[in-house]
């Protein structure tokens, strides 16, 4: 009992971070259908945001995460305006190639300029951890980091608030109308490359913040990051039906505890293996996911 | 109001427009007539800038729509709305929604602006009040003559000055077809022109001050209304006569 418990806390705590990133490939798939694969670099890129600017600038936590988000989230409107956007109306394969060679240029750009090693992140807090024992005789043993309870807790207020924006301000609607039918959004007024951009800003604002939390959560970033966290976001996304906003949440949910269980109960050499076994079996089976639906072909 | 002049259109190697000219004038309903294929719809995607001329000229209130660069959402700011072919509503917004995005270029910045969007939602629900009865309901779950009802909501809430309708009886039961028709000389005498594109020749005419005729992307035939539903030739091709 105590060992499950402990290991579905490590889930969340995983899962929290991958949800962050996991939104950001749903929101702009749900809008291009464009899978960026140059997202998990932007998520790589928030965690080094976030050592310049808590050790170099030495700015407060929060301070540096209200920053660290709108800067990556800039950040990411550039690459859109410049490699993305150009090729609206061109194939789907020419964007998606385009998202892999950006994803290549920043990795490689920050090896470049910060180095391939790894950097401590500094830790904004004190390390303390609580037993649950002391509270709940049943879960003797177990441990909740601080840590944990911080980017559990962080990771649910910006998705609360994202919710808030997509589904009750003006823009949010448009980006709602835009993933259901572009011609229709423009008639309605709706100016597409600037609620395009809004899209890339927000989703690039949460994998932003992902990466300061992981960087916290883990004690150091390093360039090659974003390769396996964003693929295993993308398998979230995917799991929980890529375009929709709460199944991007549902699946880093339901990846990150399966992996914790499986690195629990059997081997933690295992761990990625679990995430890629899903993907396939959902391919498989069900390609469009728990929340989504079969795509219908339009008359 | 709006004058196209001698305007084509190609999708890539398929040239869909040649030489389609017309012009609508303010208060009138004109309507648009032709077979499947004619260019009836590309006519209105291009003068809405959906998708882009490669001759002539489109004037709408003495400016040439050119200057707006095929950005769609310009050229409806500027008066001119398109409800298009199939409805297009959102299907997963709510019917609440889909107004609440028609009133999407609608300013809100004085309580004057506020209070008249809410004036149009009172003016579309007097025009079609099944719409209030459903306001909370996903678009998609609506019937087909609903959804119609709630493209042309959803279009008039933007005020426009030019209502621009793709074939507004399709798929529709024949007693809302009714309905509709007569919601549109009623939204015409409130002040809005309207050019119609229609396959259902005899109810277009029969609310139209005037009409043009497309064939293989050319204007053929023009006249007004009552001319052309005396003429042989429409009366053969197009009414069944």
């Amino acid at each position: 009992m105590s060992e499950f418990v402990q290991y579905l806390v490590n889930g969340f705590a995983q899962g929290s971070i991958y949800a962050l990133i996991a939104l950001g490939y749903t929101m702009v798939y749900g809008i291009l259908k464009l899978i960026n694969f140059a997202h998990g670099e932007i998520y790589m890129i928030g965690g080094y945001c976030g050592i310049f600017l808590l050790s170099t600038l030495g700015l407060p936590f929060w301070a540096a995460l209200m920053l660290a988000m709108p800067i990556v989230g800039i950040f990411a409107v550039l690459i859109e305006r410049f490699a993305y956007r150009p090729l609206r109306g061109a194939p789907r394969i020419a964007p998606l190639i385009t998202a892999i060679g950006v994803s290549i240029v920043l990795l490689e750009l920050t090896r470049l300029v910060a180095g391939a090693q790894p950097r401590p992140f500094p830790q904004p807090f004190e390390d303390m951890s609580y037993e649950l024992g002391n509270w709940i005789p049943a879960l003797d043993g177990v441990i909740i980091q601080r840590n944990q309870i911080m980017v559990f807790i962080i990771a649910i207020v910006l998705m609360v608030l994202l919710n808030a924006i997509v589904m009750k301000t003006k823009i949010g609607r448009a980006m709602r109308a835009l993933s259901m039918d572009f011609d229709a959004s423009r008639l309605m007024g709706v100016p597409i490359d600037r609620v395009i951009a809004f899209t890339f800003f927000i989703g690039a604002s949460l994998a932003g913040a992902g990466g300061m939390l992981v960087g916290m959560y883990y004690n150091q970033v390093e360039p090659y990051m974003g390769q396996l966290a964003g693929l295993k976001a993308f398998t979230a996304a995917v799991l929980g039906g890529i375009g929709v906003i709460p199944g991007a949440v549902i699946g880093a949910f339901i990846l990150s505890i399966s992996e914790a269980l499986v690195v629990g109960y059997s081997e933690s050499s295992y761990r990625d293996a679990i995430a890629f076994a899903i993907l396939i079996v959902v391919l498989m089976f069900r390609p469009w996911g728990i929340l989504g639906r079969p795509e219908r072909v339009k008359v | 109001m709006l004058k196209v002049n001698s305007i084509g259109v190609s999708y890539g190697a398929v040239r869909a427009l040649f030489d389609v000219s017309l012009e609508v004038k303010r208060g009138e309903i004109v309507t648009l007539l032709g077979s499947n294929g004619a260019g009836k719809t590309t006519t209105l995607r291009a003068i809405s800038g959906l998708v882009p001329t490669n001759k002539g000229q489109i004037h709408w209130k003495d400016q040439d729509l050119a200057i707006f660069n095929g950005q769609a959402h310009r050229i409806v700011q500027s008066g001119l709305s398109h409800s298009p072919e199939g409805r297009r509503i959102f299907s997963g917004l709510s019917v609440k929604e889909n107004l609440e995005m028609g009133a999407y270029i609608r300013s809100r910045k004085t309580t004057q602006d506020k209070l008249a969007i809410e004036e149009d939602y009172e003016k579309v629900f007097t025009l079609f009040p099944r719409l209030k009865e459903r306001l909370p309901q996903l678009g998609g779950t609506l019937s087909g003559g609903e959804q119609q009802m709630l493209a042309i909501a959803r279009a008039l809430m933007q005020r426009p000055e030019l209502l621009m309708l793709d074939e507004p009886s399709l798929g529709i039961a024949p007693l809302l077809v009714e309905a509709i028709f007569k919601a549109l000389v009623e939204i015409n005498k409130q002040g809005v022109t309207i050019l119609l594109v229609e396959q259902n020749a005899a109810a277009a005419l029969s609310i139209a001050h005037r009409a043009y005729v497309l064939e293989t992307g050319h204007t053929t035939l023009t006249g007004s209304a009552a001319e052309l539903a005396n003429n042989p030739k429409i009366r053969e091709a197009y009414l069944g006569a």
